[in-house]
């Protein structure tokens, strides 16, 4: 079964063809497979976007205690959900490669990792606007926040490791041995943040206490949801197509 | 051979002993760095000196680790180290254990000492220590692994950037632990956490280490 | 509930996290571009 995965190492009369999904671990053939996804998650990215802010601004109902501003959390949870999302696909594509040894695992995760920082960062600007007028403060050492803000550390950690060395190679599997440190360790961060965040402080400062879901609401939160994730996938195809691109350039200047 | 790396590596620290005791040094100076910088006021100093303690301890755990694997790295001993019998993860974990005793023990003898500048009382200082002491072996096990992951790279950030993130758990049940022996809290769940943390870090990080040196040197 | 306060924090939330990920996506664009060019013969 393994000869398959290094079946372009055979001779062309020697190679049995791979099955048909198997064959899109080969990069040059997801290049071109990606290629035709990148514009179908673009347009579905914008639909989804534009059908969940609709009902997150003309359809959803004020709410009665924080006013119009609740209205932020359609941008400010479905990008932290997607932080942590991206986040777990990196860290599955950073196993694969390690236990499979497929090229095209540490290239999923070099493209994946940016835009979970940008959605980190997005989390982490959309609760500063929410805490200001609700709170008084531009940032509250909220629990949910501070994850967010160690998550980020944790992005811009493997995207330092990835750039660091000149070989690659190493980055890749440096980067995918610390994609897995983290993972393992995310769950740890967030349930310690909640143990000081409940220490100092009680529940009194929550961010996301507030709204009482209605259901346009929930539906609205989970239209911008699967956005994020359409608008994702588009990015993340992209960017690996271009990986794939400079990956092969780089492999044959070598 | 076990033995032998844990003794190697201490007697080399004896011989010379400046990296254990810069760390050490800086231990003690960022210590006494803030009650410079935020003042004297004795209420103030009793209620940050657990949180100060600890991240002065995590920092200088910090730069000691810089140079874990170099003098391996420089006179082929890591190559070594891959051609022996004994398995890279057990011999991972016995130079951690060597460094734990080189770069911590002094800091964990000497944190009593640093407890009086902030005014904590006796048995705060008894639980400081016995947090350090679950705490600091953690810290240096995360620390080898981001030390492993780094081995070659230029510069300092990218262990920090590396570590640090990772050390909050330890960080923040350490600190729980004393705090809440100032305040007359039982610390118990604090210490079991740190200790999880240890049990944790010990079965992982010298194993995904042992991963990352290998990476180094292909 | 002063409306035109809220508004100002809903467009700064919404404008920078929109700004951020047209610019992403815009700069992924001319990255793309950029690659293409490296290997005009794309394995399809």
């Amino acid at each position: 079964m393994t000869h398959e995965l290094t079946t372009g190492s055979l001779p062309a009369p020697l190679r049995r063809p791979a099955p048909r999904w198997r064959r899109l671990a080969s990069p040059p053939v997801f290049h071109g497979f990606a290629g035709r996804l990148v514009p179908g998650f673009a347009g579905l990215a914008t639909v989804l976007a534009l059908a969940g802010l609709w009902v997150g601004f003309a359809i959803a109902p004020t709410d009665h205690q924080q006013g119009e501003i609740y209205r932020i959390i359609f941008i400010h949870v479905p990008a932290a959900w997607m932080s942590m999302f991206i986040y777990l696909v990196a860290a599955l594509h950073a196993g694969l490669g390690l236990v499979f040894g497929t090229r095209l695992s540490p290239l999923m995760s070099r493209a994946l990792a940016p835009t979970g920082a940008l959605f980190t960062v997005i989390a982490l600007w959309t609760g500063a606007a929410w805490g200001k007028p609700t709170w008084g403060a531009w940032w509250v050492w909220d629990a949910r926040l501070t994850s967010e803000l160690i998550l980020l550390f944790l992005y811009l950690a493997y995207l330092g490791l990835v750039s660091a060395f000149e070989d690659p190679r190493r980055g890749d599997g440096a980067g995918a041995i610390l994609l897995l440190a983290g993972v393992v360790n995310v769950p740890i961060i967030y349930f310690s943040v909640r143990w000081w965040s409940t220490l100092h402080q009680g529940s009194t400062i929550r961010l996301d206490a507030a709204p009482a879901m209605t259901h346009t609401m929930l539906a609205g939160m989970l239209l911008m949801a699967l956005a994020c994730w359409a608008y994702t996938m588009a990015v993340a195809l992209a960017r690996v197509r271009c990986l794939i691109t400079e990956r092969a350039a780089l492999e044959a200047q070598s | 051979m076990l033995i032998a790396v844990f003794m190697r590596e201490l007697l080399l620290a004896l011989r010379r002993p400046t990296d254990a005791l810069a760390a050490l040094l800086f231990f003690v100076l960022v210590c006494s760095l803030f009650p410079l910088a935020i003042g004297p006021d004795a209420a103030l100093l009793r209620a940050i000196g657990p949180g100060v303690v600890w991240v002065s301890a995590l920092l200088a755990v910090l730069i000691s680790l810089q140079r874990l694997f170099e003098p391996e790295l420089a006179d082929g001993g890591l190559e070594q180290w891959l051609l022996s019998p004994q398995p890279l993860t057990a011999l991972v974990a016995a130079k951690v254990a060597a460094h734990w005793c080189i770069a911590c023990l002094p800091l964990v003898l000497a944190a009593p000492l640093l407890a009086l500048q902030y005014g904590l009382g006796g048995e705060t200082v008894g639980l400081l220590v016995a947090a350090l002491l679950l705490g600091t072996p953690t810290l240096v096990l995360l620390g080898a692994l981001g030390a492993a992951l780094t081995l070659g790279v230029r510069g300092h950030v990218l262990l920090a950037l590396v570590m640090l993130p990772m050390s909050v758990p330890p960080l923040v049940f350490g600190c729980a632990a004393v705090s809440a022996g100032q305040q007359g809290l039982p610390a118990g769940a604090s210490l079991s956490l740190l200790g999880a943390c240890l049990a944790l870090a010990a079965f992982l990080c010298p194993w995904a280490s042992a991963a990352a040196l290998r990476l180094a040197l292909e | 509930m002063n409306f035109a306060d809220h508004g100002f924090y809903l467009l700064l939330a919404y404008g920078a996290s929109g700004a951020l990920l047209v610019a992403e996506a815009l700069l992924m664009r001319r990255r793309c571009r950029r690659a293409a060019e490296l290997e005009p013969g794309d394995a399809e």
